[in-house]
């Protein structure tokens, strides 16, 4: 059993690291557009706000994988073809930008408003009271929900491998088909994805002590 | 005091949907005076004096510091809303100290004094830290430069507030009730500090419901009702010789609880 375990990890390697790249892609970039939805949200004009709910309300009330299947197969007929990686990325980026932006407006937002009266008081222009007083503080508040939208992530990676990207639950089906040692492999893929998820959970905890004020 | 008006507030109007805040204001305050506002709750002195540094925007009306017209322009007649950074600079001008304290809980004491220094003044480093220093000191807080507001009592609170704002060196300062949410205790030390102020020469206008305070450091005392001003003077005057009706009935009020 070991032995089988060792001959397959170069594989299972090669699909954690694919598992851990889309998931920071998709981390970082719906993390930039959930921050610019959340401040578009709150503070845009009304058109931008229409927009974004807009947005945000449509990609939560969609699956995953219909946007994946959405993207990767029916783009071409728009003229334009991603990989089926950057398909992949594409759409969780998407859900994980409207996700990341209700967070994001729901931090800023119960900050006190005493607080951005206070910094403007003092002449602190609009971006200033954002970067030095506001979102410095809705950090604290963001994290445990953002925590939670990157574990969804990393957990819902999972489906690219239905377009054929060769990432952890993909290598494990590859490695199943070949060994038919499903429950071994399949236990071996969930312990990493608990593994990095946990992780997650425990370096937020570390965060949310650091940014937290009492 | 300089013959032009450091404040002029000019049939100030301020709307909240239906219901009119502030009806046609007209106040000047010279350089160098202290000006209380005294009033019933809702008669629109804390929203009088968020306009004065544009907290609260204001439908019809002018205000100008120094001449120049705080959150509007006006071409060809017309109100033309002044940009952002405009409206921050011009902030800068007027400091404001809230009921509630409003430090930022994520910076220490020190941090709070410095960040417009550094941000808004432009100074170095090195520069704000010994300005803000040297205020937190004035304020009796030299020892506290590395506590967190939620380490601090609610009048150290108030004291850095007041420093985080003078240590911008505005032209005028605007207290809105600064020892309403303290303790009996506490409102001592803060009064002390703002009498400080007001003995050096700054320029504030002070809502306030220390009627002691407004009779013994203010030059004039202004008083009013349902959002417009209805009497002021000095304070002996608006206080022992009231006359109107609404103040009388105030006063009286204020007496009976007392």
């Amino acid at each position: 059993m070991i032995d089988l375990v060792v001959a397959s990890a170069p594989l299972i390697g090669r699909g954690l690291l694919v598992t851990l790249g889309v998931s920071l892609a998709v981390l970082v970039l719906g993390s930039l557009v959930g921050l610019a939805g959340g401040l578009c949200l709150l503070y845009g004009s009304r058109a931008l706000q229409w927009g974004v709910r807009i947005y945000v309300d449509a990609l939560r009330g969609i699956p995953h994988l219909v946007l994946i299947f959405a993207i990767f197969y029916g783009f071409p007929a728009l003229g334009l073809q991603l990989s089926a990686i950057a398909a992949g990325i594409v759409a969780l980026s998407l859900f994980c930008g409207a996700h990341v932006a209700e967070v994001v407006r729901g931090a800023v937002a119960s900050i006190p408003r005493g607080q951005a009266d206070a910094a403007a008081a003092i002449g602190l222009a609009f971006r200033d009271r954002l970067r030095h007083v506001i979102l410095p503080q809705a950090v604290g508040r963001f994290l445990p929900a953002w925590v939670n939208t990157a574990v969804e992530i990393v957990k819902s990676s999972s489906l690219v491998s239905l377009v054929s990207v060769v990432d952890l639950t993909m290598a494990t089906q590859q490695i199943v088909g070949r060994t038919r040692e499903a429950l071994l492999f399949y236990g071996v893929a969930a312990l990493l994805y608990f593994a990095i998820n946990f992780s997650l959970s425990l370096m937020g905890r570390q965060l949310e002590r650091r940014y937290s004020h009492g | 005091m300089a013959d032009a008006p450091l404040i002029a507030l000019q049939g100030l109007e301020k709307r909240f949907g239906e219901a009119r805040i502030l009806r046609g204001v007209d106040l000047e305050v010279a350089r160098g005076e202290v000006v209380a506002i005294i009033g019933p709750s809702g008669s629109g002195k804390t929203t009088l004096l968020r306009c004065i540094n544009f907290l609260e925007d204001f439908q019809q009306g002018r205000i100008l510091v120094e001449g120049e017209t705080v959150g509007y322009r006006e071409e060809g007649g017309r109100r033309v809303k002044r940009a952002d950074a405009d409206i921050a600079r011009m902030r800068a001008h007027a400091g404001m100290v809230f009921q509630s304290f409003n430090l930022f809980p994520h910076m220490d004491a020190l941090g709070n004094v410095r960040l417009g220094l550094t941000e808004v003044r432009g100074m170095k480093q090195a520069a704000a830290r010994e300005h803000a220093t040297a205020w937190l000191e004035r304020v009796g807080l030299g020892g506290k430069l590395s506590a967190y507001p939620s380490q601090l009592s609610g009048g150290q609170q108030q004291r850095v507030a007041i420093a985080r704002a003078v240590a911008m060196e505005p032209k005028v300062m605007l207290f809105d009730e600064a020892t309403s949410a303290l303790d009996p205790e506490l409102v001592g030390e803060v009064l002390s500090v703002m009498a400080d102020l007001a003995r050096s020469g700054m320029t504030m206008l002070v809502v306030t419901h220390e009627m002691r305070f407004a009779r013994e450091v203010a030059h004039r005392v202004v008083f009013m009702d349902q959002g417009a001003i209805v009497e002021q003077g000095p304070p002996a005057q608006v206080f022992d010789d009231p006359r109107s009706e609404r103040l009388r009935q105030f006063l009286g009020h204020l007496s009976a609880r007392l």
